[in-house]
């Protein structure tokens, strides 16, 4: 079995195993799966398809491969969408999985006498403007052009093997050297990565302590209402805090004492008065001054 | 010796497959144009580091076996000799075609190579049955020398020329070349030389030891190996002194690129350094960011400009290395989250499509969006089959979007060059866009749009120039996706495929209108996208365009002009920007010199040159009011393609722009010069190299200083007022993740830019953006209540900081009425005025924000 013929079945083995990781395997698995499925394997096998029997460069496989991936999620989920079904893991997987493995059996069906898009005209591209040259030639110069374009080889004697290995170890060696200062990019890139991340997050960790209120609920008949007050954020060397609850004039309506503990978050209801705007403070250990303050309005 | 028929009658000839444009006839002759992945010939076993050695020595004997030549160039023809005025030639000198029966002088015209070698010619060729003989110099040199080269101008194809050739030399049969040229320049014909035998023989030395050869005859067939193609390809170049060829690399040769990218990737770090730096204000990131940037950006661009590459894995790698790292730089500013605002709103269209499951579902952050889900969709498909959050998979498939566009970009100039240097130089001078960092690789839709845009031209390009349904299709539903996708970019892509088109009609003749077909395809799927799908979008559209045709409208009139939320530009960053501008413009003109003067009949090159036409006049769409920097920068994302490409262009194949005096001592009205003129070597080529890099790395350092983010705020660190992502911190981020807990979604909320933003995002609310008059106002009055019930505000967000710190932006809210104007930041009693109000309730408090639920319900 030669390599043409072999790739495809490790395309679909490869989508078989990648579909199977993401939808039974553990976090690690499906991260490789998805990004398989999501921008490797349905474009591999539609440049596949696209491009049977056509010429295209490493550089233009290489690009086609995610390219087409990526065209496959936005067809796939629209249509998806337009059969009526829900875009989770499971359609995702097969959509994509699906399309791959489409694309790899669609030319095994295909009769293989004249590859799939084929060029109609029997011209080698060139870039478009540019003239194609003809010279008419009477049949004399056909012939002394062909004989003139007739050269003598020298056919290259086989090699012995021992300096073929040599040749061949020395090129493993130079790829190797190559590909080491590419083990150092990543290496340096992931440190920067890893660099970046750790501080940005760190700066952006701050502790915010938060004092808030639901919107007040419904004036029973006592003429009060209910108010979920929460305190987020509560920081246990700064404790225990005081919620005071006061009137228009300072008068104190309710008065609670927090204690932090767990998460640093508070919750209680309390009936406060309805007919009056209200303050709540939150009050650190020792503090004269409120530290956070909420206002709520007289009900209406 | 042993001589037998040819075994393989339809292996290919070894001649390039198509005739070459000037660009590629001066690249061919490098194994530069050859496509990574080929197998390479005999020559693959040499170890590369002998190969490299060789190369200078090799060009160093050249320069002494061939005589000086004067740096003057022949006159602009006139009359008769203008036909022979497009045959470039290394030497400058344009042949002379023979005349035909009734001119006076019928002396073929025979060039050697050098004064000294130059062959003679007995007798007419005008008469069928005369013979031109053509005397190949025998003095000591000629017969040591393998390259001589004679060239012969044929008066007309059907006459019939007999070169006897003196023996070939001992030693070195065959080497002589004798080339036929026809009137055309196109029409050229290679003849070997052959000995009487009328064998050819290849030196020995070049394939096998002399001792050891069994030889093969082989007739080399001109054409495909089909036999069908009879047509005989030019040689790159008839007149000039073939060159030893070089040996080729392996096919995975990456030659320096691994070694640059490791130089590229400190730079990486110094960045990484630098906004370390800048999140603890550290005084000395700024030196280390601008380092940085030059470190990862111009070491890429020296290699991609010189001469030595080792094709076009080498140039590939280089360039993805190069988007990779300056991808990075992006993503390192912000790594553990979105704070850009656009990338905020589709990061909620992800999640609404991740928890929903369904497409087109209303996105109060950003209404149009919902109907261009590419993005989304991609977004979603990652997040649900991976498991990372959509905050991760937005920053991958970002990063894939934006590496697959640049890699298209290459794929697409590599085609159409077959250049590698040429779509190298191409991607990093690309790389100095303005957005090339911002709206082009973020999590925007736009991002996802790129790829597609470029894949469709890319494709039909292919299409055009190969046919088959495959690239139609491919082409068509490239143009599908990009409309799914994004709104300007479809519309750009309407417009670039009706100018690639319009360019071949006008161009290419005789016409071909299918050339129309692309265009009217992609417009007809755009517009029935917009007519069926995304109605809402002329109307978003509608108010940046109705802006600047008003600005432009008070231009004209003499009418005053509204203040601009642009942040005031510095004359450092004013010069170095127009710099790199000026040598945009400089290279532009003197390529478009050079490609009248040579009649370039290319139709993507001419679609080029409109293109940059288009990326200069954008440029002064950027003082047009308000939203003419956004739109500029909009423009030049797609503008800048063309004239990176006409720049790349212009910096490898050494464009003169100030062009030599020919030998009548015209200088503009003078015959362009060889396209090669310029030895790639030596003092020439370094500065070269070096002024190319450094305009490029100039063009670099404006783009980033102008573009995104800010030059204030260029660096990540505390919170700024107005900055965007420098706004977002976690007070701002609590708030709104509070109002979606406790206030549940779509509540009509309004708060200043970054406020509103992380509202409508984390917070699912409503956005409220024109509440800057509510902010401004000293007192609550009767306005501020009518402004309240017409906008249906229930809530507004307050940050302290307004009234510590002047907007970094210039504005503090969106659509701000004091933008450009703001001289102090917000007054305390403008900021806490909401306090004093009874029927206001304080909701939430966090020390630093205030949500304030408002009493019209």
């Amino acid at each position: 079995m030669n390599a043409n013929a072999l790739l495809p079945r490790i395309l679909a083995a490869v989508t078989v195993a990648a579909g199977a990781a993401v939808l039974l395997g553990p976090l690690p698995l499906s991260v490789a799966g998805g990004l398989l499925l999501g921008f490797v394997l349905p474009g591999m096998a539609l440049t596949g398809v696209l491009f049977r029997g056509r010429e295209l460069t490493a550089v233009e496989r290489t690009t086609l491969a995610p390219a087409l991936s990526m065209a496959a999620l936005v067809v796939s989920g629209l249509a998806v969408h337009v059969c009526g079904l829900a875009l989770d893991r499971l359609s995702w997987t097969v959509a994509t999985a699906g399309v791959t493995l489409l694309a790899l059996i669609v030319p095994a069906v295909l009769p293989r006498g004249v590859p799939a898009g084929a060029p109609a005209a029997e011209e080698e591209p060139r870039p478009v403007g540019e003239r194609l040259s003809r010279i008419q030639l009477a049949p004399p110069d056909v012939a002394v052009i062909t004989e003139a374009r007739t050269v003598v080889m020298s056919v290259v004697p086989p090699e012995d093997e021992e300096h073929v290995a040599a040749e061949e170890k020395a090129r493993r060696g130079r790829l190797v050297r190559q590909l080491l200062p590419l083990v150092l990019v990543m290496a340096v890139l992931g440190g920067a990565s890893w660099l970046s991340f750790g501080t940005s997050r760190e700066t952006f960790e701050t502790t915010v302590t938060a004092l808030s209120a639901a919107p007040s609920g419904p004036v029973d008949s006592a003429g009060n209402r209910t108010v979920a007050v929460s305190a987020s954020g509560l920081v246990r060397a700064d404790g225990p805090y005081t919620l005071a609850v006061t009137g228009p004039g300072g008068a104190s309506v309710a008065r609670r004492t927090i204690s932090v503990t767990g998460d640093g978050s508070w919750s209680e209801t309390l009936s406060l008065p309805a007919e009056q705007r209200l303050a709540v403070n939150l009050f650190r250990a020792g503090d004269a001054t409120a530290y956070r303050t909420l206002y709520i309005s007289a009900a209406e | 010796m042993l001589t037998a028929p040819d075994p393989r009658p339809d292996e290919p000839a070894r001649r390039p497959a198509a005739p070459m444009t000037s660009i590629q006839q001066y690249e061919a002759p490098s194994e530069d144009t050859e496509p990574a992945g080929t197998p390479d010939d005999a020559a693959e076993a040499e170890p590369m580091a002998e190969q490299r050695a060789a190369e200078p020595a090799q060009t160093s004997e050249d320069a002494q076996a061939r005589p000086a030549q004067p740096r003057v160039r022949p006159g602009a023809p006139a009359g008769d000799d203008k036909a022979a005025a497009d045959i470039q030639t290394t030497s400058g000198v344009p042949k002379k075609p023979i005349p035909g029966e009734g001119k006076e002088d019928p002396q073929p015209e025979v060039k050697g190579e050098t004064a000294e070698s130059r062959p003679e010619v007995e007798g007419e060729t005008t008469d069928p049955e005369a013979t031109a003989v053509i005397a190949l110099p025998e003095d000591e040199n000629a017969g040591s020398d393998p390259e001589k080269t004679a060239v012969i101008t044929v008066p007309s194809p059907e006459e019939t020329m007999v070169i006897e050739l003196p023996a070939a030399p001992a030693g070195n049969p065959g080497e002589d070349t004798v080339v036929i040229r026809t009137p055309s320049p196109d029409e050229t014909a290679v003849i070997l030389n052959r000995p009487p035998d009328e064998t050819v023989v290849l030196p020995a030395g070049t394939v096998a030891p002399p001792t050891e050869v069994v030889t093969a005859l082989i007739p080399v067939v001109p054409g495909r190996k089909d036999g069908k193609r009879t047509e005989a390809a030019a040689p790159p170049d008839p007149g000039r002194k073939p060159k030893p060829a070089r040996p080729r690399r392996e096919p995975l040769d990456l030659g320096h690129a691994p070694a640059v990218l490791t130089i590229s990737a400190l730079g990486v770090l110094m960045v990484a350094l630098a906004y370390a730096g800048g999140r603890v204000d550290t005084g000395n990131a700024p030196f280390a960011y601008w380092a940085g940037q030059v470190v990862v950006f111009t070491p890429v661009v020296v290699r991609l400009l010189s001469r030595r590459m080792a094709g076009a894995a080498e140039s590939f790698v280089l360039v993805m290395g190069l988007a990779l790292n300056q991808y990075l730089l992006k993503w390192m500013y912000s790594p553990d989250q979105f704070r850009f605002p656009d990338e905020l709103q589709h990061w909620l269209a992800t999640t609404i499509i991740v928890q929903s499951g369904e497409l087109f579902q209303p996105n109060p952050a950003l209404p149009p969006a919902v109907h261009f889900p590419g993005l989304a969709e991609m977004g979603a498909a990652v997040t649900s089959m991976t498991g990372l959050p959509v905050t991760a998979a937005g920053v991958i498939v970002a990063g894939v979007a934006h590496l697959v566009f640049v890699a298209v970009l290459f794929s697409a100039v590599l085609r159409a060059s077959n250049s590698p240097a040429v779509a190298g130089v191409c991607c990093a001078t690309y790389a100095t866009a303005l957005h090339y960092l911002f709206f082009n690789s973020m999590f925007l839709y736009q991002t996802a749009a790129l790829p597609f845009f470029m894949l469709a031209i890319w494709a039909t390009r292919r299409w055009r120039t190969e046919g088959g349904w495959p690239l139609l299709t491919l082409a068509v539903c490239c143009a599908a996706l990009t409309t799914v996708s994004h709104h300007v970019t479809a519309f750009a892509l309407v417009l670039t495929l009706t100018l690639l088109a319009v360019a071949e009609l006008v161009v290419q003749k005789p016409r071909r209108w299918s050339a129309l077909i692309m265009p009217a395809v992609a417009a007809a799927v755009v517009a029935l996208w917009l007519l069926t799908v995304a109605r809402d979008v002329v109307g978003y559209l509608e108010a940046p365009i109705e802006q600047v045709g008003r600005t432009i409208s008070d231009l004209i009139n003499g009418r005053d002009q509204a203040a601009s939320t642009t942040a005031a530009v510095s004359v450092g960053q004013l010069v170095v920007q127009g710099t790199g501008l000026l040598g945009l413009f400089v290279l532009y003109v003197a390529l478009v010199r050079d490609m009248i003067q040579r009649h370039d009949r290319d139709t993507w090159r001419w679609a080029a040159v409109v293109g940059g036409a288009i990326f200069f006049a954008g440029n002064g769409v950027r003082f047009l009011g308000q939203n003419g920097p956004e739109i500029a920068g909009r423009l030049s994302t797609f503008t800048y393609v063309p004239i990176s490409i006409l720049a790349a262009i212009a910096l490898v194949r050494g464009v003169q722009i100030i062009p030599a005096k020919d030998a009548e001592g015209h200088r503009w009205r003078a015959a362009p010069p060889a396209i090669d003129v310029i030895a790639p070597g030596g003092w020439n080529l370094y500065s070269r190299v070096a002024a190319g890099s450094a305009m490029i790395t100039l063009l670099m350092i404006g783009a980033r200083a102008g573009g995104w983010p800010p030059l204030g705020s260029i660096l990540p660190g505390p919170y700024l007022a107005g900055g965007f992502e420098r706004s977002v911190d976690a007070y701002g981020v609590d708030a709104a993740d509070w109002e979606r807990r406790a206030l549940g979604p779509g509540n009509r909320v309004g708060g200043d830019v970054t406020s509103v933003s992380l509202a409508s995002t984390y917070g699912r609310q409503d956005p409220v953006r024109e509440v800057g008059p509510l902010y401004y106002a000293d007192e609550w009055g009767l306005d501020q209540d009518r402004m309240i019930a017409d906008l249906a505000i229930q809530y507004l967000v307050v940050d302290r900081r307004l009234s510590e710190q002047l907007p970094e932006g210039e504005a503090y809210f969106e659509n701000d009425p004091n933008a450009g104007s703001i001289t102090r930041p917000l007054t305390a009693a403008q900021i806490s005025k909401f306090d004093s109000l009874t029927e206001v309730d304080r909701l939430y408090d966090n020390g630093t924000v205030r949500v304030y639920r408002m009493g019209a319900q």
